[in-house]
């Protein structure tokens, strides 16, 4: 035990602690600072920083007896306060730096240091600060925190007030379409957003913590579970086991199609009869602390028999491949496709046909917060989970049979959740949790470390996909033929979904008329596949835009100009035979094409033999909502205050709170109510209704047009016969009802049929990417040096946050081209190894052009937005590499070993 | 239902199963799908067929041993399928695609493989496949081993070239002219590399200490490891005194590799590897009207054969499979698979918490006969998985009310006061026997119960009660177990209190459910009563017509029940024509398990099916199957039609019942028989019973189609009547009225005539069996 006295945020506090803690720790547990973040706890992530004695540290690396008497520690406690925002606080909520927020104090403490010592940074000074410091954001694509410190910057120079930085409500009132800043921004940039991890910190005492017991291989019968030497560790509450387990102890993975060889009751919650993959659960230890938790699961002894395990695709597609689940055969689910004619005697006759092999990668997810949950029973012994679940009825209905809790006594409510981008539509940590607090009956809660985050949360599925184009002697495609395998991991959770992504996406964008084609879904000992933003787009794309390139190479004519010839045009329809709700993509290649010559002009003047220059170009879309008739349900009721709208409107740090505030103050304009007068409930199963998951870009177009609903329920009866509003109190004399239920059901959509047609979706997006890249001959290293984008996401909600759904999306989309995998289990476990891009691994220039076509089901002519940025840039890049060198990636990331070897294959 | 039942119920259909010339096959190279393919002409999918499982597939094609020929079905009536031959010619005319699989990461371990045999050369190319380095050393100079004795013998170089072309990895290293024993020993290839294959055949080794050592060696038979760690033997090494077998070779090489793969993974050597060579298969294949055919002789050319040879005699090929239930029951073929896979579907149809409930129809749809049990190989009964599965979901609160609820409505009609009773014999106080018609054979022919009782207290002694409800029948079809607890204990008291008197059943379908319900009870079937007291005197002469027997399927294991029919057949003169399925193998009239509620169409087709077997007309002697034939215009008797009446233009072929009229006779039935027995007036009054109604034909027709019965509407008008909640048409002055009064709407066009109501049209929002999302 150490004892100091420092000053903390300008005050002296005393410090008792344990000399080997580490300051992250000692700030948040024991002074309970907790808007120190603690992501990665490696030191890899920056979301744990703080400035001690005018120095930038990793609190989470730095431990507590490096501290001296009156060594002085700021934190983001210490720079501003909600109502008094220090200008880079304030910056960072202007420009939509703070998305899920996690990353924020970290980046914002960061920033401070910078400015303490350079008040007149250069945007490049800026970047290589946080670039070496490792600073990182999963969210927003570094750019607008470079403008937010640029701005800052001016303010702390005394160029610009804060009030002139702050936004301003225009003269008409309206928000939506403008910049108007989230409604949790504030909180987040402050610090004073309790993620899963603060709230434990903040749980009563006799809170259990929890520790896994996981498995160390891939794939195993389980011979026993020997819990009796971890019972006798010191603070052990219990050991839980599959035995403990109330329920079925599966989670369903809700199959779709009732063609799935599984039943999608395939997940254990705990590991009983066998191991499916590497982390997997087989028992949890309950005990006071963290760490008599993790050290009593160490000595729980699992005696295994071990199987053969098949880490791809190809291994469990193999003839002699054991069954994984047994009497479920490894290939599960098979999705055709087949629009129009037979393609075969079409290829024949072609006059071009070009035919290609591709494989995108396991792209991990990289939040910036680890998987976190917690549990309990409430006063009416409801079995209540707090976690980042994106899908809280969605997650109910797939828990409750294996935790074995009658539907009504089980309420999930979603925490702030710092960072998504789809894994948290597999709900592990829910269950988990939910098992331990019904075996305990105590309060429980679990935090991964990154490693657990890292090796035992779901992964985009790779795809590997042959693929053929036929074109006449124009270069318009007349057929297409695709076959793609999708390796799902050991659990079938929406396998059977993302498969038929595939038959919606490989080569969409273009009016193909003969398709045909198989999709299959594979069972293996990897990761499982979880949803990832644009789920099963970039795979599709990787390959029809890759393969593009290649036609356009064959025939010798120019890439965009071939595209610009197939793409959407009124009588086409998509793959699944649905005609475009609007054909936007023509006038999007019309204003790309003097920025795309201009671009191709500037990468042949700047390339020389060791940095070679190129431009590639790829088409994107996404459909809005889940196949066929998607629905949503919101609650809006007038109160004293004003309007309180309660939806499941997720957050995974997309802005689900903007987003929902935005619709809602469009659709009651009418009442001219300023938007601090919405009060927005969400994200309890106990409070409101059921909205849906927020994933496939769906909330916008759903939960919008049920806001829009509601409202539209809410000003009826509100209105006066001269057409003025009643007001509350009127309302309540009047005995008219206050609270609206607004549905929405997309009824105009049919799903995919086993040839893969149908109108799944009733609003698509639409983009154009266009990359600048510049390859280091020597090293094989890539650099994007410049992105340009259309798009059309129809009208614009919130500005800022569709700008930052794009900076980000792109920024996932350059680290899914160059650096992103999972694939080895003993490599690939950190951010760093991982291949999570850095401030500099992303340009600063990205360049966004929108095309707002109001959609005809889309609130307000808006569709989603999410998962259009990463449907394709990667394949832009790809494009990119060849023009720069004639080297063709066909299995992604392209590393700089993999250019390398096609650079010394060209010779 | 779990997935243990699951996988019970699945493991009983064989239809999956290996056809003999696969599971023969050591590889079990897909025969069936290769003939398939040759069958249509289709030579690239047969040579992808082939190539799949097969490594070196010119060799095999000219060398095989083919144990598959001698297993084929065919060889039951003429000659076996030429399978070699015809792997030959998929290699002649079919081009491969070369879909070229990605090899597998290196997996960093080098493993030597001793011989260049076929069981070596597999070993080594599945290992490469699978990621590892491989050497292979081998004591003479070339590639094949024993299969260059075969050069000239049929096989010529350029296919053994071709064949080991596939060998040329970069993670292969070939050495010659290394001897085991001589150039180098087991200590060496233990010291040097993760595992060791030997498969170098019995003759290279030359060395006596050798030989001794290889003859100490224990080898396992399912995993070719030994007591040696990291060594493996196979190939002519482990058969020294047997005929060479190029398959078994090839097999032995591909387990090496396997367990080879699994030991360096350092995971189980023996998990999972049933049927890995030659096995007995499950399959059954029903052979009895199988033709004799003959080999395809090939023509001139001595290359074999001809790729129009080959398609004549892959078409001889029987493509076997089982589906013996699927070819007797119209629902099986309806879904287009077979049980293992509606086992599958009906068990995730149960499952689903969320999304969409594919299976509602195929559960219901089912008669629940048994039929397909009778002629299953693994004895799966389908009625019983779709019975229990009904079961299931009424439990889960998951059936859809539209299902069965006119069955069960009408169930309760019959159970109620209107309509049933229990009397002893007029003037006696006890009964002996008890007289249980069932409810369709009333509401098909009241007239035919009560000549039965009067029969039957003249002919038997110690008195006949008589119990006039339902056996609860609909409510065990629609799974309703509660229902039919209930009514089963009803039946049971009245029984009791009747002095458990011996039932006598004149509906198979009663027979059935009583003796399933009321195991203890003693039970007759009317028709052992009546072959054994003889039969009343008939009024017609019979004689010279002839009828077929249509056994109702709840009569199928009830063998003595369906002999009585017959012998009174024959005694009343009338001669049989016994229809292919019949007895213990009939089928049902489309009624059984409620299907002709859940799956009016398909109902519809099983009795066109049925009525279409033969031109005669049909003996029923059960009501329903009567009612049923009669719907779709086909001459049908009931048994008792015969008996008391014998003619031929009476009752017998009236016009179809419908539902009212059915319900109508019900009623009349208690009312006649309390009268004439009795001698007892019964008032019953609704409030609704007085009002008339005039209905055309027309009308009459469509509310039968739309199961509406007149009931329902006088319901509906009542209640009008008295609420007047009505919409009035002015241009033609109908009204129009609905009413809810369980859970169906109905609506009723009307118009006030005379004493009555005209009734225009009727509809119910009565909701097809639909497949249901529940989101």
């Amino acid at each position: 035990m150490i004892k100091r006295l420092i000053n903390l945020n300008g005050v002296g506090r005393v410090i008792l602690a344990d000399p080997e803690s580490s300051l992250a720790e000692v700030i948040r547990e024991q002074l309970g600072l907790t808007g120190t973040k603690v992501g990665c706890g490696k030191g890899q992530c920056g979301a744990c920083s703080v400035i001690l004695d005018g120095k930038l540290v990793k609190s989470c690396m730095t431990k507590v007896k490096r501290l001296q008497e009156g060594s002085s520690v700021t934190t983001i406690e210490g720079l501003g306060t909600p109502d008094n925002l220090h200008a880079l606080q304030l910056a960072w909520a202007v420009h939509g730096g703070a998305q899920c927020g996690f990353c924020s104090p970290g980046f914002i403490v960061s920033a401070k240091a910078l400015l303490d010592n350079n008040v007149n940074p250069s945007r490049e000074d800026v970047r290589d600060w946080f670039h070496k410091n490792r600073n990182a954001c999963r969210c927003t694509g570094y750019k607008p925190l470079i403008d937010a410190v640029m701005d800052a910057a001016k303010v702390l120079r005394g160029e610009m007030t804060k009030s002139e930085l702050a936004f301003k409500l225009p003269q008409d009132g309206k928000i939506w379409g403008t910049n108007y800043p989230r409604p949790t921004a504030i909180a987040k940039v402050t610090g004073m957003t309790d993620y899963g991890a603060d709230l434990i910190a903040k749980m009563p005492t006799g809170t259990l913590h929890l520790a896994l017991v996981q498995a160390k291989v891939s794939h195993a019968r389980i011979l026993s579970i020997d819990t009796s030497e971890a019972e006798k560790m010191p603070g052990v509450e219990k050991v839980i086991t599959h035995k403990d387990v109330k329920g079925k102890n599966r989670i369903t993975g809700l199959i779709t199609f009732p063609t799935n060889k599984g039943d999608g009751w395939d997940r254990p919650i705990l590991c009983d009869e066998k191991i499916f993959q590497f982390g997997d659960a087989i028992a949890i230890v309950a005990a006071d602390t963290v760490a008599n938790a993790k050290a009593a699961a160490d000595k729980v002894v699992v005696s295994l028999e071990q199987l053969p395990a098949y880490m791809s695709a190809p291994a469990a597609m193999a003839e002699d491949a054991i069954e994984i689940h047994p009497g479920t055969p490894n290939i599960y689910y098979e999705q055709k496709r087949a629009k129009g004619a037979d393609t075969a005697p079409l290829m024949k006759s072609a006059a071009y046909v070009v035919e290609g092999q591709y494989y995108l990668q396991r792209q991990p997810h990289l939040t910036m917060e680890p998987d976190v949950g917690f549990a309990y029973l409430d006063d009416e012994g409801t079995l209540t989970i707090h976690s980042k679940s994106i899908g809280i009825h969605l997650h109910h209905a797939m828990i409750c049979p294996g935790l074995g809790v009658e539907p009504e006594k089980l309420r999930i409510i979603q925490n702030p959740a710092g960072g998504t981008f789809g894994y948290k539509f597999s709900p592990t940590m829910e269950a988990l949790v939910g098992v331990a607090a019904m075996a305990t009956n105590k309060p429980v809660a679990l935090a991964y470390d990154y490693y657990q985050h890292i090796t035992y949360t779901g992964k985009r599925s790779p795809f590997f996909i042959n693929m053929k184009y036929g074109a006449d002697k124009d270069g318009k495609i007349i057929a297409m033929e695709s076959d793609w395998i999708v390796d799902h991991g050991p659990y079938s959770e929406f396998g059977d979904l993302l498969t038929v992504r595939g038959a919606q996406f490989i080569g969409a964008g273009y009016g193909i008329p003969n398709i045909r084609g198989l999709g299959q879904t594979v069972c293996t000992n990897h990761a499982w596949g979880s949803a990832f933003r644009a789920y099963g787009s970039p795979q599709s794309f990787l390959a029809s835009e890759s393969l593009m390139d290649e036609l356009a190479e064959k025939i010798g004519m120019d890439p965009l100009e071939l595209r610009y010839i197939n793409v959407y045009r009124p009588g086409d329809t998509t793959p699944t035979g649905q005609a475009p709700e609007v054909y936007s993509l023509p006038e999007m290649i019309d204003k790309l094409r003097p920025l795309y010559k201009a671009a191709l002009e500037r990468s042949k003047k700047d390339s020389s033999p060791e940095m070679k220059k190129g431009v590639g170009v790829s088409i994107g879309i996404y459909g809005c909502g889940l196949d066929g008739p998607d629905s949503s349900e919101i609650w809006v009721e007038l109160t004293p205050e004003g309007v309180t709208l309660s939806s499941s409107w997720e957050d995974h740090g997309q802005g689900a709170d903007i987003g929902a505030l935005g619709t809602c103050h469009e659709a009651l304009r009418p009442l001219g109510i300023s938007p601090e007068k919405i009060s927005l409930v969400m994200n309890d199963t106990a409070t409101v209704p059921n909205s849906g998951p927020s994933g496939g870009s769906r909330q916008q177009v759903m939960t919008g047009n049920a806001i829009n609903n509601g409202c539209e329920m809410l000003l009826n009866a509100m209105r006066k016969p001269d057409g003025s509003f009643r007001t509350y109190e009127e309302m309540k004399a009047e005995n008219i009802p206050l609270k609206y239920s607004g549905k929405w059901t997309a009824s105009m959509c049919t799903p995919c049929d086993e040839n893969g047609q149908g109108s799944p979706f009733p609003v698509y997006m639409y983009g154009v990417f266009m990359a600048e890249v510049a390859v280091d001959t020597k090293t094989g290293k890539t650099r994007v040096e410049k992105l340009t984008v259309m798009t059309d996401i129809g009208k614009i909600n919130n500005k800022l946050a569709v700008d930052g759904q794009m900076y980000g999306g792109l920024a996932q989309g350059i680290g899914l081209a160059l650096s992103e995998d999972f694939e080895d289990l003993k490599k690939h476990t950190s951010l760093v190894d991982c291949g999570l891009p850095y401030t500099k691994d992303v340009p600063d220039d990205m360049e966004l052009h929108y095309f707002e076509n109001p959609r005809e089901h889309g609130p307000f002519g808006a569709a989603g937005v999410g998962e259009l940025p990463l449907t394709s840039p990667h394949a832009a890049i790809i494009n990119g590499i060849f023009n720069a060198t004639g080297v063709r990636i066909r299995q992604t990331p392209a590393l700089p070993e993999k250019v390398l070897a096609g650079l010394k294959a060209l010779g | 239902m779990n997935q243990t039942d699951l996988r019970e119920l699945e493991d009983r259909c064989i239809q999956e199963c290996s056809p003999w010339c696969v599971a023969s096959c050591p590889i079990h190279v897909d025969v069936r799908a290769m003939c398939s393919a040759i069958s249509k002409g289709d030579f690239d999918t047969a040579l992808a067929t082939v190539t799949k499982t097969v490594p070196f597939p010119r060799i095999v094609s000219r060398i095989c041993d083919r144990p598959c020929e001698s297993s084929c079905k065919r060889t039951e009536s003429g000659d076996s399928i030429e399978i070699r031959a015809l792997e030959k010619a998929a290699l002649s005319f079919g081009s491969s695609k070369k879909t070229k699989m990605r090899p597998l990461a290196a997996k960093g371990f080098r493993v030597a493989v001793v011989g260049a045999g076929l069981s070596s050369l597999t070993a080594a190319f599945d290992l490469l496949k699978k990621g590892y380095e491989v050497v292979i050393l081998e004591g003479r100079d070339q590639l094949g081993g024993k299969v260059r004795e075969f050069l000239g013998h049929g096989l010529v170089e350029e296919d053994i070239d071709g064949d080991f072309a596939v060998l040329q990895d970069s993670r292969l290293d070939i050495r010659f002219n290394q001897k085991f024993g001589v150039n180098f020993s087991t200590n060496d290839l233990t010291d040097e590399y993760s595992a060791i294959y030997l498969g170098m055949g019995d003759l290279a080794v030359e060395d006596p200490k050798l030989r001794n050592f290889i003859t100490d060696l224990k080898i396992d038979p399912l995993t070719l490891s030994t007591q040696t760690e990291r060594l493996f033997v196979g190939g002519g090494l482990v058969r020294p005194n047997q005929a060479y077998s190029p398959i078994t070779s090839i097999l032995d090489g591909r387990r090496a590799a396997i367990s080879i793969d699994r030991f360096l993974e350092g995971v189980s050597l023996t998990a999972s590897r049933i049927n890995e060579g030659p096995y007995q298969t499950r399959l059954f294949t029903n052979t009895d009207s199988l033709g004799s055919s003959f080999r395809t002789p090939s023509g001139e050319h001595h290359e074999g054969y001809s790729s129009i040879e080959a398609i004549d005699e892959a078409s001889r090929c029987l493509q076997c499979e089982c589906l013996e239930c699927v070819k007797v029951c119209e629902f099986l073929s309806t879904f287009g698979a077979y049980p293992r896979k509606y086992v599958r579907r009906i068990y995730n149809n149960l499952s689903i918490v969320m999304g969409q409930r594919h299976g509602n129809k195929l559960t219901n749809s089912c008669s629940l006969c048994g039929l397909c049990e009778e002629v299953c190989p693994g004895d799966l009964n389908m009625g019983q998985v779709c019975r229990s599965a009904r079961q299931i979901m009424n439990r889960q609160g998951k059936m859809p009310p539209s299902a069965h609820e006119f069955a069960i409505r009408d169930m309760d009609f019959c159970c109620s006061e209107e309509c049933s009773f229990a009397r002893h014999q007029p003037s006696m106080n006890s009964s002996a026997y008890m007289f249980f018609p069932g409810c369709r054979l009333g509401g098909s022919s009241p007239k035919n119960v009560e000549l039965t009782y009067k029969y039957l207290t003249e002919r038997l002694n110690g008195g006949v009660g008589i119990m006039l409800s339902c056996c609860g029948a609909p409510a065990d079809w629609a799974g309703k177990e509660d229902r039919f607890a209930e009514n089963i204990a009803s039946l049971n008291s009245h029984w009791v209190e009747m002095g458990r008197p011996i039932l006598i059943t004149a509906c198979s379908s009663c027979h059935s459910i009583l003796k399933k319900a009321m195991p203890k009870k003693k039970l007759l079937s009317l028709w052992e009563i009546m072959d054994s007291c003889g039969l009343p005197p008939v009024r017609d002469n019979l004689s010279g017509l002839t009828v077929c027997v249509h056994d109702p399927c709840a009569s199928r294991n009830e063998p003595q029940t369906q002999r009585a029919v017959r012998n009174i057949l024959l005694k009343l003169g009338v001669r049989i024509e016994e229809l292919p399925l019949h007895g213990r193998f009939t089928e049902c009239c489309g009624y059984g398990g409620l299907m002709c509620f859940a799956n009016k169409d398909l109902s519809s087709r099983v009795i066109k099916n049925r009525i279409e077997i033969s031109d005669n007309a049909y003996l029923a002697y059960c009501a329903v199957c009567k009612d049923h034939f009669l719907s779709q215009g086909k001459k049908t008797y009931h048994l008792l039609d015969m008996v008391f009446s014998g003619n031929e233009d009476g009752e017998a072929f009236n016009r179809p019942v419908n539902f009212s009229l059915i319900r109508e006779r019900r009623r009349f039935l208690k009312i006649s028989m309390l009268r004439s027995f009795w001698n007892e007036k019964m008032s019953i009054a609704t409030d609704y019973d007085m009002i008339k109604l005039h209905i055309s034909t027309e009308v009459k027709d469509l509310m039968t189609d739309r199961m509406i019965l007149e009931d329902d509407l006088k319901i509906v008008i009542n209640q009008t009547q008295k609420t007047g909640r009505r919409l009035l048409n002015k241009s033609n002055g109908h009204f129009l009225a609905h009413h809810t009064p369980a859970k169906v709407t109905y609506w009723v066009e009307y118009s006030p005539h005379e004493d009555g109501f005209v009734i225009h049209n009727a509809y119910s929002h009565r909701m097809q069996v639909v497949e249901e999302a529940t989101l």
